[in-house]
């Protein structure tokens, strides 16, 4: 089983992906760690930003993918950017994209253990979301 | 059409032929024989590519460009058996003809290169991805083919070097086809991976970018010492041997690209994507074709677009919409500066390299 976790931060979505077979699982993710959308304002840019992301679900063939939804509301509200990137990322045909919460995200590893070993800081929530989505 | 060569009961399917116009024949057909014309009723062009059943392997070639439809694999329209032994199979006919035709006649911008290896690159996603998992074996400009009626629309064919790799490995048995082309462990091991595809198209990127390749005058690649052996072989076939040896060799060191070949603009980002898809080691090279893209991409947001007209360096920052140019004026170089390419104004003057890195 294959699954991608996305966390989007800000103008970047970030990308994690795990790969279950028996009882082990293996970071897949290889250098296709974050990807950046610098000027949202460029068709061309924001265009091959999005074929991009499906050519990478499409190498994947994962089982799942999820973004970690942000809030949308209040003084505390994520970038008006983020909102677009997770619409295109919503528009891949191929696989349901799933939206998990920091809250279900937070109760799933008060029960269970979180132990993928990280090459940054930046990947841990998609990564724990990534593993999530393996349970 | 200098087909005489071609099998007579081709030729006589050809002739008795009514609803299509055929009036071209090409031998670049690989293991089959190529044919064009316009469909009479449709009004398009056509290809048709015959191929004989007792070589190569059978309908595979057409079986699998019906399975694997892409936006940028040549799309299948038919296919039919004409006699025991022999079939066809019909694609549309690509505009531009082949890329090696395109970057024998054009400089190609930097921009439109790139999108043309992204295009190859998507396409390829289609064979390698989980649940396909296939490798190509034989990327090669004479395999990718270009529609200019639509842009600059890039077409990966030719599939009949196509392998699934098995499910228990991660390599098939290396395909023995343009041997330029054959990276280290395909000579060495006589291995190919899904990295191996990823080096035939870095290869490719040096190639429409500009790059020096040895493909119509390999002799050039030799050194003195080499050319002085090769010159004193008796015959052809121990030349082409010792030429064949002495370019597996490059291959081997990682040498068979000259970066500093590729024209005087192209930056340095650019050498290490090449170099990075390129490299001897294939755990070194891009593990898919979406980090090749995503390296590409990313080099894109903060590029300069390059070509050349009339032996005049030209730029555009997209961004700006700001155009230069380099104009030679001994000894020196002039820039210019224009936001319409119609009125310019001088910039700076100086050495080329200078002047490029003042765009930069």
């Amino acid at each position: 089983m294959k699954t991608i976790g996305i966390e989007i931060d800000n103008d970047r979505a970030i990308f994690f992906v795990l790969e279950q077979n028996a009882d082990s699982v293996y970071n897949v993710t290889n250098s296709f760690k974050h990807l950046k959308i610098n000027d949202d304002k460029d068709n061309n840019e924001v265009r091959n930003f999005q074929s991009l992301i499906y050519t990478h679900f499409d190498n994947i063939n994962p089982d799942r993918i999820a973004v970690l939804t942000r809030q949308s509301k209040g003084p505390y509200s994520s970038s008006a950017l983020s909102f677009k990137i997770e619409g295109l990322i919503q528009c891949y045909t191929k696989k349901e994209i799933e939206f998990i919460s920091p809250q279900a995200l937070n109760s799933f590893y008060k029960k269970n253990e979180f132990d993928i070993k990280l090459d940054h800081n930046y990947q841990e929530k998609a990564a724990k979301l990534s593993n999530y989505l393996l349970n | 059409m200098n087909d005489s060569a071609v099998d007579p009961r081709i030729r006589q399917f050809i002739t008795e032929q009514r609803d299509i116009i055929i009036d071209r024949y090409s031998n670049k057909g690989g293991f089959g024989e190529l044919y064009f014309g316009k469909r009479i009723i449709l009004g398009d062009r056509v290809a048709l590519k015959f191929y004989n059943l007792n070589d190569g392997s059978g309908h595979e070639e057409a079986q699998l460009l019906k399975k694997i439809s892409h936006e940028n694999i040549l799309p299948i329209l038919d296919a039919r058996i004409i006699d025991k032994d022999i079939s066809f199979y019909l694609t549309p006919e690509m505009s531009g003809g082949d890329l090696q035709n395109i970057i024998d006649k054009f400089i190609v911008p930097t921009d439109i290169s790139i999108e043309i290896i992204v295009n190859v690159l998507k396409a390829l996603t289609e064979l390698h991805k989980d649940g396909n998992l296939m490798v190509h074996r034989d990327l090669k400009t004479g395999n990718i083919l270009v529609d200019l009626n639509d842009g600059v629309k890039t077409y990966l064919a030719d599939f009949g070097t196509i392998r699934k790799i098995p499910k228990e490995d991660n390599f098939v048995n290396a395909s023995t086809y343009s041997f330029l082309y054959r990276p280290y462990e395909a000579l060495i091991e006589n291995k190919y991976y899904i990295e191996s595809d990823i080096y035939q198209v870095g290869i490719i990127l040096y190639q429409v970018l500009g790059g020096k390749f040895p493909m119509n005058t390999p002799i050039e690649w030799l050194t003195a010492r080499e050319l002085k052996k090769y010159n004193l072989l008796p015959t052809d076939l121990e030349k082409y041997d010792y030429l064949r040896f002495c370019l597996n060799n490059l291959i081997i060191k990682g040498k068979i690209l000259d970066l500093n070949s590729l024209p005087v603009y192209i930056p340095t980002r650019i050498k290490t994507i090449i170099k990075k898809a390129t490299s001897v080691d294939y755990n070194k090279r891009y593990k898919s074709t979406s980090e090749f893209i995503k390296a590409l991409f990313d080099y894109q947001k903060i590029a300069k677009i390059w070509w050349i007209e009339s032996d005049v360096i030209y730029a555009k920052c997209p961004k700006k919409k700001v155009f230069y140019r380099i104009l030679k004026s001994n000894p020196n170089y002039i820039l210019q500066q224009s936001k319409d390419k119609t009125n310019w104004r001088k910039k700076a003057e100086g050495k080329l390299k200078r002047m490029i890195e003042e765009i930069e």
